[in-house]
């Protein structure tokens, strides 16, 4: 209705972990209604589409300044643009640029929220740019509900899982219990407490852990002093064209997430996502915003963080109740269509920032 | 949350889910009666429990096809004239064996509740020195009913309430007396009127209910920010599915008779704007631009106004405001319009439209629209794609919308094609039904 469009602003674009990044950014781009896209930082080189090519051309990687130099190269860069709103894509930097130029240029400014973006801010700080706002986005609903209480207006879309990519496939035969658990191997995902647990199941299982990061030698160790050489299995990464095969052969996939010793912690990790689009039932603790998706007894079973007890009786239960198994993974695949199929979850996000910065 | 074995195995009979609705069947809850209908098509089983007794006949073949009768509360008199005692003295009879009965079977439940609805008439009187509020008492005596008649049924789960104020308030009620799980479907006025939910009512009934529904993602984010723990999900209305039949059996052929045909449907009250229409007629009919419009209109608080500004700008020839038609006669009326017009308007009080049904009925036979970006109606339509968006209050916008779709056919044909391409990918109401039976299974568990 206005000519204005929307100008967006990125931390480092792309990167392989944020391809929720790609696929938001590719919608509002695709419906025309980016004027500008700016990095504050330069990102990595990530294979994608050719419709993700011809974005990634747009970005403007600005300087490397302080948030004040950076604002000032936009505004010269935006001169002789129609602008209707500035959105920053992270609550960090980007979030802080977009608040000076739209000051400056007397236009609106909003930003999204994840999850670590949130806590690299100083709370009182965010708190008051998410009250100027005139949009907050949060992917979850952990990080929604700390802004909302601060009197903010947030606006909750997840970040969406493709169902045509991750689909249900049969389970697979049920001699031993196959258990899944992927993410980068750092203390926030909990891998030594499902180790732990691990050894206290008394059914038979095979657990694979996909995935890299510091922590692994701390779980090989622990792997070999508990003797679970056999059973349990450090795979390394896997790419993103692997993971559907890799849910495919597990019966559950296990999010044994924790908040670590600086009280990081999950929102609402992608693969619980994928592994509920395949039909998988998931363990998981109920931390961050996984119990957003992860239904206790109807998509899943939930249990205390850090309580290997409490988690090995989760995956006994599970052992033993295969129709259960079966139930809830229809379940888990229903709750995803319904609440994070990523076409509708980027549509949203596109008429959510339309309306916002009414253009 | 640690794992309990004893709760194992559930749900192996899934027992029945009692709606509970103010008015059914109501032509201007169309959806409603296809909602039930689909969830039946879902293989839930229901009940029907209607709290006002039924006045208006609705022509309907749907409701012929669902199992599911309604059981209606007895009629009560009106609570605003008579003293409250006078009232109780007539009314209270047909709820005395009820209110008897539930409070045998769990005392406990009925004095909480019995709490709760005190505490609330005495938080919402109108002024510090005022009475408490008597309808929360009627509330009651209607929810001792429901909790009776819940009992009687036997095999129901879950409770579920259409509109979240009185309907659901009576849930709630019948909840604490039962014990039974409940969750309510949110939708317009019933959100954004204060007066409706006062004093933090609707808050309360959000905290304790297993979930909520809505029907766009607007209402989710107004109501995700009242600041409740419970999930609220956007479940869209999608086709409803008496007018999918008919589209079935009647394959889309539209007739235009020439003549630059606006119609309009809806009541007749300020939210729809149709004002903002006739006044857009008047400035077609200023640039002798040949056109007519029909407003498809059951009467309402706006009617005279409507009526008086035809009049005022001499559009009696050519603006009509026949009455109201069943969904078959309206389907015709789509099909021989060459715009539809919904000019949507936010009240001052927040009353607004959600994505008004008609909306997307006039779009899946691919008529081109036109309405305003308020509320829900930009997750409908995005402007110049699939139809065009004018700012509400802006006669001469809209104005201007109707001569660009009366001198570019291009433009018209594309947003026709676009509009029901997006009906039928996005708002696919089958798909719509099996997402809510989905959630509740999942809810009911």
């Amino acid at each position: 209705m206005s000519d204005g469009k929307i100008v967006m602003i990125l931390s480092g674009f792309p990167r392989r972990s944020e391809t929720f990044a790609l696929s938001e950014i590719l919608a509002l781009e695709q419906r025309g209604a980016l004027a500008a896209i700016f990095a504050t930082k330069a990102g990595e080189s990530v294979a994608t589409q050719p419709a993700g090519k011809a974005l990634l051309g747009r970005v403007h990687v600005l300087m490397e300044a302080d948030c004040a130099r950076q604002a000032e190269e936009m505004i010269r860069l935006l001169k002789g643009t129609a602008v209707s709103g500035i959105h920053g894509y992270f609550a960090h930097a980007p979030a802080e640029v977009a608040e000076r130029v739209a000051t400056q240029l007397g236009t609106r400014f909003g930003f999204s929220i994840h999850a670590r973006d949130a806590r690299k801010v100083a709370p009182e700080v965010l708190y008051a740019r998410a009250r100027k706002a005139a949009c907050v986005v949060a992917c979850n609903h952990d990080v929604a509900g700390e802004l909302r209480n601060s009197g903010a207006n947030v606006h909750l879309v997840p970040h969406g899982v493709d169902l045509e990519r991750f689909v249900p496939q049969p389970f697979p035969e049920m001699k031993v219990l196959k258990l899944l658990a992927v993410g980068r191997l750092v203390e926030k995902k909990g891998f030594h407490v499902l180790i732990a647990a691990a050894t206290r199941l008394q059914a038979p299982f095979q657990l694979e852990i996909v995935g890299e990061g510091p922590e692994e030698k701390r779980l090989t160790e622990l792997i070999r002093c508990h003797r679970l050489e056999s059973k349990v299995r450090l795979c390394g990464p896997k790419t993103h064209e692997d993971l559907p095969e890799a849910y495919s052969r597990a019966h559950i996939l296990v999010a044994p997430s924790i908040v670590d010793q600086t009280g990081d912690r999950d929102g609402l990790p992608n693969v619980v996502l994928e592994a509920m689009a395949c039909g998988r039932p998931v363990i998981a603790s109920d931390v961050g915003a996984i119990g957003g998706a992860v239904i206790h007894e109807g998509t899943g079973l939930l249990t205390q963080p850090g309580n290997a007890e409490s988690l090995a009786a989760a995956i006994d239960l599970l052992a033993v109740q295969h129709s259960m198994l079966e139930d809830l993974g229809m379940q888990a695949r229903a709750r995803v269509q319904r609440e994070y199929d990523i076409h509708r979850c980027t549509e949203r996000f596109h008429n959510l920032l339309r309306v916002a910065y009414a253009c | 949350m640690p794992v309990d074995i004893k709760q194992f195995p559930l749900r192996n009979d899934s027992g029945a889910i009692a709606y509970v609705l103010k008015g059914y069947p109501r032509l201007t809850d169309t959806f409603i009666t296809s909602e039930v209908y689909r969830m039946e098509q879902q293989g839930l089983r229901l009940r029907v429990f209607v709290i006002k007794p039924c006045t208006e006949p609705v022509p309907s073949d749907l409701l012929d096809k669902i199992a599911a009768k309604p059981v209606y509360m007895p009629a009560v008199t009106s609570m605003k004239g008579p003293s409250f005692f006078k009232w109780l003295a007539v009314n209270l009879k047909h709820f005395l064996p009820s209110l008897r009965r539930v409070i045998r079977k769990n005392p406990a439940g009925v004095f909480r509740a019995a709490g709760a609805a005190f505490a609330q008439a005495v938080r919402a009187r109108k002024e510090f020195w005022s009475w408490p509020r008597k309808v929360y008492a009627k509330e009651f005596l209607q929810a001792a009913m429901l909790a009776d008649m819940l009992a009687q049924a036997g095999d129901v789960t879950h409770i579920h309430g259409h509109y979240c104020h009185g309907a659901t308030t009576v849930t709630w009620l019948a909840s604490m007396m039962t014990k039974l799980p409940f969750s309510f479907t949110a939708h317009a006025k019933d959100i954004y009127l204060p007066s409706l939910n006062p004093a933090g009512l609707l808050r309360r009934k959000m905290d304790a209910a297993r979930f909520i529904i809505t029907c766009t993602d607007a209402n989710r984010d107004y109501l995700e920010n009242l600041g409740s723990k419970t999930p609220v999900y956007c479940i869209y209305h999608g086709l409803n599915a008496e007018f999918c039949n008919i589209m079935k059996e009647q394959p889309a052929a539209r007739a235009t008779n020439g003549h630059f045909r606006v119609l309009g449907v809806g009541r007749l009250i300020p939210k729809k704007g149709f004002d903002v229409l006739v006044q857009a007629c008047a400035i077609l009919h200023e640039k002798r631009v040949p056109f007519e419009a029909i407003i498809v209109a059951e009467g309402g608080e706006h009617e005279k106004e409507i009526r008086r500004l035809i009049t005022a700008n001499g559009l009696e020839n050519s603006v009509f405001l026949p009455g109201p038609m069943s969904q078959l006669q309206l389907f015709d009326e789509y099909q021989k319009a060459s715009a539809f017009c919904l000019p949507c308007r936010v009240l001052e009080n927040g009353d607004r439209d959600g994505i008004p049904n008609v909306l997307m009925e006039a779009m899946a036979v691919g008529v081109p629209v036109v309405s305003t970006p308020i509320s829900g109606i930009p997750e409908l339509i995005h402007d110049g794609v699939n139809g065009l968006l004018v700012p509400s209050e802006d006669s001469r916008a809209l104005a201007q919308a109707f001569l660009r779709l009366i001198r570019d056919n291009r433009l018209a044909a594309d947003l026709s094609r676009n509009a029901q391409e997006t009906i039928e990918s996005r708002f696919n109401g089958d798909k719509f039904a099996a997402r809510m039976a989905s959630l509740f299974r999942e809810g009911a568990a």
